[in-house]
């Protein structure tokens, strides 16, 4: 009898870990449009040190959940101009070494450069690896949308600076129960197979 | 197979399409076929300066004196332009030459704004569905500030609204460029584009462009110091420093104005020769200046006839000191007149003169301006050349504020010269030459001086070394009191290497150097060689006649400053001699610039659009004008046609004037003049139905949005057929309209 009421409050709470556990959920967030303050002349010395930070994208994830995809998207240009100057966008903290590459404008050839029809569209979704290199930002809660200035003498125009623009970025995080979480999940789910097993006994 | 093909593609749209219109005549199925999906509807904008519908019908509630006029109060009482709140939606005119960019319902557009005769000015506005209703976000370079005096705005110098019109924008590597024609008489057509760069900011999307363009003259401006020479009676005796009739310099600092080289000792080709001149300038009568004629018969009482004569005594040949003044051997930049003002307290300086040669006087006169009382003399403007002996040139100008040269303002130090300098045009010895950099006054220039009159073969001939007199007439030195209306420096820029464009027609998108088709217009030059080409009838109705040749031509770029022409030579097709026309440079098959055929494209207008089709081709929305309409400005039609992936220099018309996107109202039973047929154009209806009221007169500038993966937004200007009446049956109610209309394509997909 104690045992069984042992087995039953076991599964009871195993069910309602089910009956709790989110499915899987998206955080969606956008960052404005944005325009470089100061622009890049390519003719002198580059006068940017480090990558630029347009905006910070933060969120707090829900107890006991974890990261499992994210998207980014934006465009090349925005209402102000359509194009943009050569330049890299990159996700995580505000320094390369932990942040991942996500699009990039890297040719005077492609449309971010020079389309005249207006700003052009990308889009990006992080790899396994990719989330586990801006692993801290995320448990953080806080990414860094940043750029950096892709050097290219080759058509620089003299006497000109050239300018970064970019549309709203907008990020879909997919977010999933943490591991230990699933367990228990799985844990009752083990128990109430068991339940209506014993009872079939 | 293809016959059954286009009625099939015909069909198949239309059940898709809420409203069919037009045709699916005439077009091949392997090319775009355009179909209207809705009927042309007027735009509106919210916001923003005057619009045609806040005056009220017609000349009778204009902007003068209608419901709510173009100033506030308005009617005589002037006031200040209206600006409309962001609540108040208006029909969207007087606006036209749109210039849209972006794709899909989110898009900007630059326009033209140009009340008839009131202003002229660029106009940025938004739009969240794709150009069926605008949100005005700012106005920049406008003409003028000044109210109409009439609905017409025509009692003083017929208007005013020749400012900076046909805007194009390109943006390359986050840079952005502003292309605008300068209208100004003589610059129309012939100058380069105006160039500006700008930094859009949010709602600066012209920034920093000034609302007042530099064309504007200051509206406060004040004569700082200024010279009629009608204060000075002349008596028959000399006056080397005539006072100034003028003054208004705000210190103590005396203008001044002195001949300069007259008093030397030169020798002078007379016969026998005379050594040496002594300065003996004089006011004298000297008729058809800008002054007001004046009443008096001579030049012995005070009278408008005056003007200050600069020359030696000119006494007895042969005689010590009694040398015209005027002399070969004089250096450039020594002789001629020097002009010393003090500007403290003013800004936006401009410098007016009129200028008087004699027969004999010398040819070219440069101006000069020193900013520290003479201690160094600096160039301004061009080397103006005489009109020809005995010849006014009136109102020569400098726009010290439109060059960017602001060390003029405030200061007691500025002066100007008038000198004489050595003919660039002089094909004799010695031979012109002047030294890297220009300086027409430099120590190593070489050269000659030559005569205001030319040599029986039209070139100039030496100056004669013992004759001739300069004279000066109505020198005024303006600014701008400090106090006001302060203008930002916006420098003229024009670009070099168009040949007389008025305006882009496309930018080539993803192109390095960049590639542009441009209109190029030379006035008046039918009959000019190479071209001669037969004259259009007068117009149908209008009885107008326009000789102006006018072809598409196409540029690079890699500055956005310096373009390169690349047009190949093509030969216009129609000859009324019989003979072949000569080759000249023009894409071949959008335009034909020697056709009097009613169906033939004679006119391209600029501001159309480019597009990159799925089957390779380039396709090319344009407005373009036949000889109906007597006028280059090319309105009769929207048009389409398509150009292979590699060669933009060979276009097929799809849509012609026969069986167009739009145009204006239909013209029957006419007699074609090359074909001898009657006709009625357009012989079928257009792609979008039948003409509206509001674009029956004029249709041109279309502007294609790409709204979808076959659809796409036709935003474009017309204006309406009572615009070109005249006298009492003349509208200007519905001008300069901008409209907008949905079409979808089969046979391609759109980028």
């Amino acid at each position: 009898m104690t045992k069984q009421l042992l087995t039953g409050a076991i599964l009871s709470i195993g069910a309602a870990f089910v009956l709790a556990a989110p499915a899987n959920a998206t955080i969606v967030l956008t960052l404005p449009s944005y325009d470089s303050p100061n622009g890049y002349d390519f003719v002198n010395t580059f006068p940017l040190t480090g990558p630029t930070t347009i905006g910070t994208f933060t969120f707090l994830l829900p107890a006991g959940e974890t990261v499992a995809g994210i998207t980014i998207s934006g465009t090349f240009g925005n209402g102000d101009s359509g194009t943009t100057a050569l330049s890299d966008y990159y996700l995580g903290y505000s320094g390369n070494e932990t942040a991942v590459e996500v699009a990039t404008c890297n040719s005077i050839f492609d449309d971010c450069y020079s389309a005249q029809n207006g700003p052009t569209s990308w889009t990006y979704t992080l790899t396994g690896s990719n989330l586990k290199a801006i692993a801290s930002a995320l448990a953080a809660g806080s990414l860094d949308f940043t750029y950096t200035w892709d050097n290219n003498t080759q058509f620089a125009l003299p006497g000109y600076s050239q300018y970064v623009y970019a549309g709203p970025a907008t990020i879909d995080i997919t977010v999933t129960p943490e591991p230990a979480s699933v367990l228990l999940c799985f844990s009752a789910l083990a128990g109430l197979a068991a339940l209506r097993r014993f009872r079939k006994v | 197979m293809m016959k059954k093909l286009k009625p099939a593609l015909c069909v198949s749209t239309a059940l898709f399409a809420p409203i069919l219109v037009g045709t699916c005549a005439a077009q091949d199925p392997q090319n775009a076929q355009w179909v209207a999906t809705a009927v042309p509807i007027q735009a509106t904008i919210a916001g923003g300066p005057w619009t045609l519908s806040q005056g009220g019908p017609s000349l009778g509630g204009g902007a003068y004196d209608g419901p709510t006029p173009y100033c506030t109060p308005g009617n005589s009482s002037g006031g200040t332009a209206l600006v409309n709140p962001f609540t108040t939606v208006n029909t969207f005119n007087p606006y036209y030459f749109p210039f849209v960019v972006g794709s899909g319902q989110d898009v900007k557009g630059y326009f033209d704004y140009r009340p008839k005769n009131i202003n002229e000015a660029v106009v940025v506005a938004t739009s969240t569905n794709a150009g069926q209703s605008w949100t005005f976000q700012e106005m920049a370079e406008q003409l003028t500030t000044e109210c109409p005096n009439s609905d017409a705005n025509t009692a003083n110098s017929g208007g005013n609204d020749d400012g900076q019109g046909h805007p194009t924008i390109v943006s390359f590597g986050g840079m952005t460029w502003l292309y605008t024609l300068d209208r100004r008489t003589p610059h129309v057509d012939s100058d380069g584009l105006i160039v500006h760069s700008i930094l859009p900011r949010g709602a600066n999307a012209l920034n920093p462009l000034p609302l007042n363009s530099p064309f504007m003259q200051p509206p406060e401006s004040n004569v700082i110091a200024g010279w009629n020479f009608n204060n000075n009676v002349n008596t028959g005796g000399y006056n080397l420093s005539p006072t100034p009739s003028t003054n208004n310099v705000m210190t103590s600092n005396e203008p001044t104005a002195t001949a300069l080289g007259m008093t030397n000792n030169y020798t002078y080709s007379t016969t026998p020769p005379t050594t040496g001149s002594i300065d003996g300038d004089d006011v004298t009568k000297t008729t058809l200046s800008s002054d007001p004629t004046g009443t008096a018969a001579n030049n012995i009482g005070p009278n408008n006839n005056n003007a200050w004569r600069i020359r030696g005594q000119d006494g007895t040949a042969g005689v010590m000191g009694q040398g015209n003044g005027w002399n070969l051997a004089a250096p450039p930049c020594t002789q001629g007149a020097q002009f010393l003002v003090d500007t403290t307290g003013y800004h936006y300086i401009l410098v007016q003169f009129d200028w008087y040669t004699t027969n004999q006087g010398v040819r070219d006169l440069q101006v000069l301006y020193t900013t520290n009382s003479g201690a160094t003399w600096t160039p301004v403007g061009p080397i103006q050349v005489s009109g020809g002996g005995s010849t006014f040139n009136n109102q020569i100008t400098i726009n010290f504020h439109a060059l960017g040269i602001t060390s003029v303002e405030n200061n007691p130090g500025f002066g100007l010269q008038m000198v004489s300098v050595y003919d660039p045009d002089y094909q004799g010895t010695p031979a012109y030459s002047i030294p890297s950099g220009g300086n027409v006054c430099s120590s190593t220039a070489t050269g000659t001086y030559t005569a205001a009159t030319l040599g029986s073969n039209n070139q100039p001939v030496v100056y004669n070394n013992n004759s001739g007199n300069w004279r000066f007439d109505e020198v005024n030195v303006l600014g701008t009191a400090n106090s006001t209306n302060p203008i930002t420096n916006d420098p003229i820029v024009n670009t070099t290497g168009l040949v007389n464009p008025d305006g882009i027609l496309a930018i080539v998108p993803n192109t390095y150097p960049i590639e542009v088709l441009y209109i190029s217009k030379t006035l008046n030059s039918d009959y000019v060689p190479p071209t001669s080409y037969p004259l259009c009838p007068p117009a149908i109705p209008s009885g107008s006649l326009n000789d102006d040749v006018e072809v598409v031509r196409i540029a690079t770029t890699t500055n956005f400053i310096n373009f390169t022409d690349i047009t190949p030579f093509n030969t216009p097709q129609f000859s009324n001699t019989g003979s072949p026309n000569a080759p000249i440079q023009m894409v071949n098959g959008l335009s034909d610039p020697s056709t009097t055929s009613y169906s033939g494209i004679r006119w391209v207008s600029p501001n159309g659009t480019l597009i990159k089709l799925s089957n390779g081709n380039w396709g090319l929305f344009f407005g373009g004008g036949n000889c109906l309409d007597g006028d280059s400005d090319a309105f009769h039609a929207i048009m389409y046609a398509e150009s292979n992936g590699s060669d933009l220099t060979n276009w097929t018309v799809i849509n012609g004037i026969n069986n167009p996107i739009a145009s204006i109202e239909t013209v029957s039973n006419v007699t074609d003049p090359q074909s001898g047929q009657t006709v009625t154009i357009p012989s079928n209806t257009p792609v979008i139905g039948a003409t509206q009221n509001w674009f029956s007169g004029r249709i041109y500038a279309p502007q294609a949005i790409v709204t979808g993966a076959d659809t796409v937004s036709l935003v474009f200007a017309g204006y309406n057929s009572g615009f070109s009446e005249t006298g009492t049956s003349k509208d200007l109610s519905s001008y300069r309209n901008i409209g907008q209309v949905n079409l979808t394509v089969a046979g391609v997909t759109l980028p």
